[in-house]
């Protein structure tokens, strides 16, 4: 157990001024890149990430889970405005936001979005509080041979919820454990894989990896098809009675058990690794318009299906960084990008977190809370100027985007040869995409592929590589019961979808 | 032959190429001390990554399509950035950097004034500013 002292210094790292001010601009740039359609708060944690170098781990964190938070309350915005969400965790949202906009109630439905934001997100905070520190000391007890069956399931899970087909999935998911084994060998600390070059000594670079495969295929398809034009907005009316542009206590207070019902879903789910919160969002609006007395309302400027959407896909981003914290095991995209910041911090996610580093932990939970507050105060204030920033022509901010990418990579992975190294991860990310190849499976396996092998290593070394020995490892027999089910169940559903009607 | 056949068979390909070629003139050979050899683990993954072409390659179904024109356009806007990038390790980012910007607003199609003074101009300079006169990080 951590002891509470440690919590409490924890907590009060978090409410110095140089923390608090990192997590308000992560929010402020998190809000603002929400708003643009386009670019998600994962882009900007990518973009952001070799800028954190020249911060303490608990600022540069902070920061990025700040960007995270404030990317969900901002993507609801052109959602709400212009029916195109700026991310595809608020696709939901648009469903009742937009005709609510159209009702001449845009601020009404942008402000339901964000009280239930932080609605949802807080509590999944505190989930996540109280539950990751008693997971870690279960997690503790796990050995490397558990742990290796844990992330086989991981990967079962992943390539066959996010890969689209198995053999598809695969494919991404072994080329980005392949590209993971680039470096010196963990066992024998040769090279391998290096080409001669020995800037590869320590791996491909995760900022290279992260904005190349990521980031820039993106930000070059997104200019490819751009026209330059701004997109024709909502207009925000100057005055309107406050019935039609804020939310009441009592209308507050109605979407209750949407709001509960979206928060444990996305909880859930977002403890679950491969699935996104844009499926939270979804299924949490359907069980909402099922259990509502009115569910012909739904989709027709509905506030409770708004509630339940956003704070669904709000409640994953706290639950993610569970199977992070006490496993190492990222949830999400955003998770994954997670991982590779601990690791440029020299942090190894996973349950020993919480004995090596629990002040670290807590720091970040308390700066998760900050978030929220700030999210609130922050997008109470600037909706009307997240409107604006709607109209912003796409193609100027993905050039800037390109720029930032050049300057944070530069900075961050080794001059010219991570900028070298980031374009041809662009390439790569590029024609995974264009096939139809999943770069989240890909990314996820090659922020994976160190502990895997590593992992992998030490369960041979326990087993002598001999199955038999697993009768002695029962939670590792019972995981990969799970697995097989899990597969077979995956692969009767597939067959059941190909079978003609 | 369909996209995902081709992609399928280029993955047979690419696995074989790794695991005849590539991996054993890239890795170091060691004397196994009853650990996992270097070799096998990336040869392991490229044999999945074969078999899962060939599954690829077999499947009847095709499941994506690519649309030609795009992936052109694309292309072209990423040599655009090469060549941006290439431009900066000879002229340094303050002058590449205007001139990869407002080249690539052009071609892609703004052409409003403001607009391309900002993101021309004023965005990579002040980038530039930020980096290196506030922080003293040095930029290509």
């Amino acid at each position: 157990m951590v002891p509470f002292d440690v919590i409490l210094a924890g907590l009060a790292g978090t409410f110095t001024p140089v923390v608090l001010l990192y997590v308000l601009a992560g929010v402020v740039l998190g809000q603002f890149v929400g708003a643009v359609p386009g670019i998600g708060p994962v882009m900007a944690i990518a973009i952001a990430i070799p800028f954190t170098f020249v911060m303490d781990p608990l600022v540069g964190i902070s920061f990025l889970v700040g960007i995270g938070k404030g990317g969900l309350v901002g993507g609801a915005v052109p959602a709400v405005l212009i029916n195109t969400p700026g991310t595809p965790d608020a696709a939901a949202t648009a469903l009742d936001g937009f005709p609510l906009a159209r009702q001449g109630k845009p601020l009404k439905a942008m402000r339901m979005a964000l009280y239930s934001s932080v609605t949802g997100d807080t509590a999944s905070d505190i989930i996540l509080i109280t539950v990751s520190a008693p997971l870690a000391i279960v997690a503790l007890k796990l050995g490397p041979v558990e742990i290796l069956f844990l992330l086989l399931l991981a990967f079962t899970v992943i390539v066959c919820l996010v890969g689209g087909t198995i053999a598809r999935g695969g494919v991404a998911l072994f080329l980005g454990l392949l590209l993971a084994t680039v470096g010196l060998d963990p066992e024998y600390a040769t090279p391998r894989l290096i080409f001669g070059q020995t800037e590869l000594y320590d791996g491909i670079p995760l900022e290279a990896i992260a904005l190349g495969i990521l980031v820039l295929p993106e930000v070059l398809r997104r200019l490819a098809q751009g026209s330059g034009l701004s997109r024709p907005a909502v207009e925000i009316p100057a005055d309107q009675p406050a019935a039609d542009r804020s939310i009441s206590w009592r209308e507050y207070w109605s979407c209750r058990f949407a709001m509960l019902r979206g928060a444990s879903i996305g909880t859930v789910l977002g403890a679950l690794p491969g699935i996104g919160s844009t499926a939270a969002a979804f299924i949490a609006y359907a069980a909402t318009r099922e259990s509502a007395k009115d569910p012909d309302s739904f989709g027709k400027g509905n506030i409770q299906g708004i509630a339940a959407a956003e704070s669904a896909n709000s409640a994953v981003v706290g639950a993610n960084l569970i199977p992070l914290l006490t496993l190492g095991i990222p949830g999400s995209v955003g998770a994954a990008l997670l991982i590779g910041a601990f690791k440029i911090h020299g942090i190894q996610p996973g349950p020993l977190l919480f004995d090596q580093q629990a002040e670290l932990i807590y720091g970040l939970f308390g700066a998760m809370i900050a978030a929220n507050f700030m999210n609130f105060w922050v997008g109470q204030a600037g909706l009307r100027l997240w409107s604006a920033v709607v109209r912003a022509p796409e193609l100027v901010i993905f050039t800037l985007a390109l720029l930032l990418c050049i300057t944070g990579v530069y900075l961050g992975a080794g001059g010219m040869f991570g900028l070298y190294t980031m374009l041809a991860c662009t390439l790569l990310g590029l024609v995974l995409s264009a096939l139809g190849f999943s770069v989240i499976v890909f990314i996820i396996a090659f922020f994976l592929g160190s502990r895997f092998e590593t992992t992998l290593s030490q369960a041979y070394s326990l087993t002598g590589g001999s199955i038999q020995e697993l009768v002695n490892y029962p939670v590792a027999l019972a995981l990969l019961v799970v697995n097989l089910a899990f597969i077979a169940l995956y692969m009767r559903k597939q067959n059941r979808r190909a079978l003609p009607v | 032959m369909t996209l995902q056949r081709i992609s399928g068979v280029f993955f047979v390909i690419f696995a074989a190429t790794m695991i005849w070629g590539v991996i054993p003139a890239q890795t170091e050979t060691v004397y196994p001390d009853g650990s996992i050899p270097p070799e096998v683990l990336p040869s392991v993954y490229a044999a999945v990554i074969g078999l899962f072409g060939g599954a690829l390659a077999c499947q009847r179904e095709e499941a994506h399509t690519l649309d030609l024109r795009q992936a052109a356009k694309t292309t072209g806007v990423y040599f655009i950035a090469l060549a941006g990038v290439l431009a900066m390790k000879h002229f340094g980012f303050l002058l590449a950097a205007p001139a990869l910007a407002l080249g690539l607003l052009w071609l892609v199609g703004e052409r409003r004034p403001l607009w391309l003074a900002i993101g021309g101009l004023a965005g990579p300079l002040l980038i530039w500013t930020v980096f290196e006169v506030l922080l003293g990080r040095l930029l290509p």
